[in-house]
């Protein structure tokens, strides 16, 4: 079999038996990169030397019997708003261009100490603001699926790594959905963990209430692997959570849902959606039911104003986080000719090195926090966050978990939404209710929406700590889905075939 | 295989656009009534832009205060929620400080700390003038 087309599962139980080499598994993902990232441009950086050179240090150490972590030598895509040490980190951005992070993210050494390869750093809208990565600095990243349909944002460039046999497994943040949206646009499997369940040490602030570091892969197994490697208390992030890691690994094998409860939001349905998104997101609900599941159908009443919500809590949080960026101690540092003094650098260079949507963004946050409109705009979507936590610990005492479709549509065509701001907020309308509340939800392919044949995400929520109950909704709808089509999703993408 | 057949997708024309169109005109209608939806005018804008310090062009605001105002009048639906009494959520799990024992640990090296600056002397980060000159 291709090296590239296994799973991560499947390498990493080759290379436990020596069948394969770190440096043959990471060489010819290499060449695949090589091969189809012009047309992708899922990456930002391709960190060839550092990732054979890791891969000749696992090999060496497999040689000489030493026992390995389960992803030693599984090469893993990293999103670049992670930290790397002497690796360019940009974050999508100009303003970052040419940084070399003197530290590495909690997770990056987590990966490393685990033996992944990290084979580069992925594309993204810039901060992680957006939907599309056609917010990066550095161009948008392009859909698998159809080239000219975005591969979602911010974790796109994640996200299409995967999808396009780049790497069997990539790193992303959710804060609105930034996961879970380019895993369903893109037909791939993708997690936000319960917030504080994965680091945020060393992954460059935009909403730090909301910020939640997590896996993606092709299989909800593998996904799960990651999420594994990469979660656990990190006394470097004061958010951290210390507690044990759910039984991701456990559960993803398990795969059976005989018994749960299953609550179908009402709220995340209706006017607005593409009806071939409903359909097969109506499908997976019978088939989760055929499987022993019991569906009922649980109100969320508040959640039609999480998106306004979020986009008065998430820009505030970024106002004040992305002041950081001064000119001062790091980054791009503009106009600075001897005649200007600091405050004038500072404003010359954040014109020069932001793109227009952190520029909206922050001046949206700056007006939400200004006084004379706090209590009207941030003070009350604070509250609203209080209620949408409300709805789901109500919903959380009739079923085990929630489901509904990942995104109100599939993935929409380059450039169709840049110059409609509203438009493209709309893309995390499902999916932001599970980070105002900090809880745990994954998005799995469940089909091609009939109208255009492009992948259909479906999301499954969890109460904050029982992300294990997100892989085992998610394996046996995987299992039973994959049973039906004769083949994986992702198989029947053509994006690339040309 | 039960994927979509190309047979099934000509029948259903269906466009992203008009969802979008859909969605917004609800959260513009709903967002209307009771509080005043400010619209924001391009001198508030350019205010806004001072105070975060991005010396937007004349072009940008142009550009950039017609969208903040329909993004402002699209939140502003939050102000329909009735939620008073409401305590104000603004983490999502409950936050307690943190503390560590004061002990020495490895860090940066100057040089190391000093290597991504845009301007450096003397073992410092140079900066440009703070103070003004009256």
């Amino acid at each position: 079999m291709e090296l590239t087309r296994m799973t991560a599962a499947e390498l990493s139980a080759a290379l436990a038996r020596s069948e394969v080499s770190a440096t043959e598994v990471t060489q010819a993902h290499l060449d695949r990169i090589a091969a189809v990232d012009d047309r992708v441009h899922a990456f930002l950086h391709v960190a060839a030397d550092s990732a054979l050179a890791q891969a000749a240090d696992v090999d060496k150490r497999r040689t000489a019997g030493e026992q390995l972590a389960p992803l030693a030598g599984v090469p893993v895509a990293v999103k670049d708003v992670f930290a790397t040490k002497n690796m360019p980190t940009t974050c999508g951005s100009r303003i970052l261009a040419g940084w070399h992070p003197p530290y590495d993210a909690t997770i990056t050494q987590r990966l490393k100490q685990a033996g992944a390869i990290i084979i580069g750093k992925t594309n993204m809208d810039e901060f992680a603001m957006g939907s599309s990565t056609e917010n990066s600095a550095f161009g948008p990243s392009r859909n698998p699926w159809d080239l000219a349909k975005i591969p979602g944002g911010s974790s796109g460039g994640s996200a299409a790594a995967v999808a396009a046999y780049q790497a069997p497994l990539a790193i992303g943040t959710d804060t609105g959905g930034s996961i879970r949206q380019p895993a369903a646009v893109c037909g791939i499997v993708g997690t936000k963990p319960t917030y504080g369940g994965s680091s945020r040490y060393g992954v460059v602030a935009f909403a730090s209430s909301l910020d939640t570091p997590g896996p993606f892969g092709r299989t909800v197994l593998d996904t799960a692997l990651l999420h594994e490697a990469i979660s656990g208390h990190d006394p470097m992030d004061s958010t951290s959570i210390d507690a044990p890691v759910p039984p991701v690994v456990a559960a993803a094998r398990e795969a059976d849902v005989s018994g749960m409860r299953i609550g179908v939001v009402s709220e995340l349905s209706g006017d607005g959606y593409q009806p071939g998104v409903l359909s097969r997101f109506a499908e997976a609900v019978e088939l989760l039911e055929s499987l022993g599941a019991k569906v009922t159908e649980v109100s969320c009443p508040h959640f039609g104003y999480a998106l306004p919500a979020y986009y008065l809590i998430a820009p505030s949080e970024a106002s004040s986080n992305l002041a950081r960026f001064d000119a001062m101690r790091y980054g791009l540092r503009a106009g600075d000719d001897g005649t200007r003094d600091a405050e004038e650098v500072m404003a010359l260079t954040r014109e020069q090195g932001f793109g227009a949507e952190v520029k909206r963004r922050i001046i949206l946050g700056t007006y939400a926090l200004s006084s004379g409109y706090y209590d009207a705009y941030y003070g009350k979507a604070q509250q609203v966050r209080t209620l949408i936590i409300r709805d789901f610990d109500a919903a959380f005492g009739q079923v085990d978990v929630l489901v509904s479709p990942a995104t109100p549509t599939t993935a929409f065509g380059l450039g169709e939404r840049t110059d409609d701001p509203m438009a493209m907020y709309l893309a995390d309308l499902c999916t932001i209710p599970s980070d105002l509340a900090g809880n745990a939800a994954i998005s799995v392919p469940c089909g091609l929406a009939p109208e255009d044949g492009l992948p259909v995400g479906l999301q499954v929520m969890a109460p904050a700590l029982a992300d294990d109950r997100l892989y085992r909704v998610a394996a046996a709808a995987e299992a039973a889905f994959t049973g039906r089509w004769g083949q994986p999703l992702l198989a029947s993408a053509k994006g690339l075939d040309s | 295989m039960h994927l979509h057949s190309n047979d099934e997708r000509a029948g259903r024309e269906w466009t992203v656009t008009a969802t979008v169109t859909a969605l917004l005109l609800t959260a513009c209608r709903d967002a209307a009534p009771k509080m005043a939806c400010m619209p924001i005018t391009r001198d508030e804008v350019a205010y806004l832009a001072r105070l975060s310090r991005i010396a937007l062009s004349d072009a940008e605001l142009d550009h950039l205060a017609p969208q903040l105002d329909q993004i402002i009048t699209a939140v502003a639906q939050v102000q329909e929620v009735a939620a008073d009494g409401i305590p104000p959520t603004s983490h999502a799990i409950g936050l307690t400080n943190v503390f560590r024992d004061d002990e020495p640990r490895p860090c940066l090296t100057p040089e190391a700390a000093l290597s991504q600056a845009p301007a450096v002397e003397q073992q410092r980060f140079k900066v440009p003038r703070i103070l003004g000159e009256d």
